[in-house]
């Protein structure tokens, strides 16, 4: 399965913090140079909070490994009952412990 | 908007709110999270090194899973720099706001100490000190999210060595269980947004992206941001002026 030699290996990995660092690194520096209160600064958290939302979406409904081994209906009910157990109980706690709950008793059982 | 009995804290008292707060949810749904990852890692054929490196100097899941994805393939080493470059893009938009929040630029510290504290940002103590806000002012952040974003390092590094060696041990019907605490977590946190543009983000963002990512694959994270941060910001600015105008 493997076909990359050890100085592959290891060069891969090197790529993949690459690939993350440029990112942080740019971050840093952009940041010196926006304004705190305008408005492209309200722009960048935005789409940062619409990315964030996206990732985490995409977990839910196309999720990779052993997550991808669950229903999808069973997913969104658990979602489901987490933002109304927000809604209705303004507890972040609660929320996720009734959605977790309402996940696990939906895999386990149906 | 500080809270009152917050203003006299210490710095070791906010250190230490940090990690207490890490030592929580957050710091088990990101361990479990990074075990899950440990484990997609092994499969791929990562060695325990490999697997310890990956997690410690990327720190960012979405760009971890493309490359054990893409590695377990045998693919080229140029596409695993280009998905993973493409996976953690999002991170920079994350690194500006977080150095907002804490306000890292007016603090005269050196480049090199602003780029190893942001090594250590993770969508969840981002996602944190956003909610914080309304506790803890700028100054009283930074300690807070050192304390609480080394935490959760610690704990996403434990839960990365434990998938590594326990793979076999941890019921797969409990795991999958335990890997959706993460993204319920941030989505119930990101939801929960203090400021309501920011919440209108998230809903464009999180309800359009499933539909983008069948047409624009992994460029639909990106695609997301942009449309849901461009409209979000349009209808708040717009809202706000047509009440300005309303009131007169």
């Amino acid at each position: 399965m493997v076909d990359y030699s050890a100085a592959e290996a290891w060069a891969a990995v090197f790529l993949a913090f690459l690939g993350t660092f440029i990112w942080r690194f740019m971050g840093v520096v952009l940041a010196d140079r926006i304004a705190p209160e305008g408005l492209l600064m309200q722009w960048v958290n935005a789409a940062a909070y619409a990315m964030v939302a996206g990732v985490m979406m995409l977990i839910l409904v196309f999720p990779s490994g052993i997550l991808g081994t669950t229903q999808l209906d069973h997913r969104l009910l658990g979602f489901g009952v987490g933002v109304v157990a927000m809604v209705v109980t303004k507890k972040l706690w609660l929320a996720i412990g009734a959605s977790i709950a309402s996940f696990a008793v939906a895999v386990s059982f149906f | 908007m500080t809270a009152p009995n917050a203003i006299s804290l210490t710095r070791s008292q906010l250190l230490r709110r940090g990690i207490a707060d890490g030592i929580n949810i957050p710091g088990f749904a990101l361990g479990s999270t990074m075990t899950g990852f440990a484990v997609i890692a092994k499969e791929a054929g990562f060695d325990f090194w490999m697997v310890v490196a990956t997690t410690a100097s990327v720190w960012g899941l979405p760009g971890q899973v493309a490359f054990a994805s893409l590695y377990a393939t045998g693919a080229s080493l140029m596409l695993i720099f280009v998905a993973v470059t493409l996976a953690n893009m999002r991170m920079m938009l994350m690194v500006i706001s977080a150095a907002d929040i804490l306000q890292l630029s007016t603090r005269n510290l050196p480049l090199w100490r602003r780029v190893v504290m942001m090594h250590f940002l993770a969508i969840t103590s981002w996602a944190q000190i956003g909610q914080m806000q309304q506790k803890y002012n700028a100054e009283q952040l930074l300690p807070y999210y050192i304390g609480f974003a080394l935490t959760i390092f610690s704990f996403g590094m434990t839960g990365t060595i434990a998938g590594f060696f326990f793979d076999d041990l941890i019921p797969p019907a409990l795991l999958r269980i335990i890997i959706f605490v993460t993204p319920i977590y941030i989505l119930l946190l990101v939801i929960n947004a203090r400021h309501t543009l920011n919440k209108i983000a998230v809903v464009i963002g999180g309800s359009l992206c499933p539909f983008f990512y069948l047409v624009f694959g992994s460029w639909s994270v990106l695609v997301s941001g942009l449309v849901g941060g461009s409209l979000a910001t349009l209808l708040y600015n717009y809202n706000l002026r047509r009440k300005a105008n309303g009131g007169l």
